[in-house]
């Protein structure tokens, strides 16, 4: 089956992480978006922002949001990468970037939640 | 393997069947919201720059102009998101009715798609 194609690329841990990130995403994006994009206006505005990111609860809330989905996005992006069918080196850089990439990405949004 | 070659192996509907074609519009949708994850994050630095900076962000993206973008956007997180679940799904073998399933997700994803839509039509413009 096409479909189960990304299995055969990604290592079977981290295939296993990729599906389980993915139902966590399932629960985490729908709350994020019917909490903040879809609700109101009002709850785009920095005051509220502020507010919740001032909930301790909350702030935990995102930092796990934001691991979870740096993981599933960055190690998504990487099996699409390796299904190129590359070189030894090139599977290294490819692996190593990714795990550069999503690190920073990480750090950066992590330091946004805990700047304000 | 040229670089041609194996883009076009990727990018190719593989066998044309419809999970062929599910299988690639779940990687193109994935490939834009890891896009906009980074977007999103390089957006929200105005968070460091004060209120005024936020709220400028916030007039400037929270309009008519961008409400199309964020409807395709939102259509292509309900459908990884649900296409995934289905993927999921599939791997524990917890249906027998794959085909029934796939059905009944894609009308609770047209569904929501378009109340959410609603949701945004009536944040930005009403």
């Amino acid at each position: 089956m096409e479909e189960m194609h990304t299995k055969k690329v990604l290592e079977p841990i981290w295939w296993f992480f990729q599906m389980i990130s993915g139902i966590l995403l399932l629960i985490l994006v729908a709350g994020h978006l019917f909490a903040t994009h879809f609700a109101s206006k009002e709850a785009l505005e920095y005051s509220n922002v502020v507010a919740r990111l001032s909930s301790a609860p909350i702030k935990a809330i995102y930092i796990l949001f934001l691991l979870i989905v740096v993981y599933h996005g960055i190690n998504g992006m990487r099996a699409i990468f390796l299904d190129l069918t590359l070189s030894e080196r090139a599977r290294q850089i490819v692996n190593g970037g990714a795990l550069v990439i999503g690190m920073i990405t990480f750090i950066y949004g992590a330091y946004l939640a805990f700047s304000i | 393997m040229s670089l041609k070659n194996a883009i076009g192996l990727w990018f190719g509907l593989r066998g044309k069947s419809f999970t062929g074609y599910a299988f690639v519009l779940h990687r193109l949708t994935g490939i834009v919201l890891t896009i906009y994850l980074f977007l999103h994050l390089a957006f929200l630095t105005s968070l460091t720059q004060g209120e005024e900076a936020y709220t400028a962000l916030i007039r400037k993206t929270v309009t008519p102009t961008f409400l199309p973008f964020d409807i395709l956007l939102v259509g292509a997180t309900i459908y990884h998101g649900l296409n995934g679940l289905r993927l999921v799904i599939a791997e524990f073998g917890l249906t027998r009715y794959h085909k029934e399933l796939l059905w009944v997700l894609g009308l609770i994803g047209l569904i929501l798609w378009i109340y959410v839509s609603y949701l945004l039509y009536k944040i930005v413009v009403v």
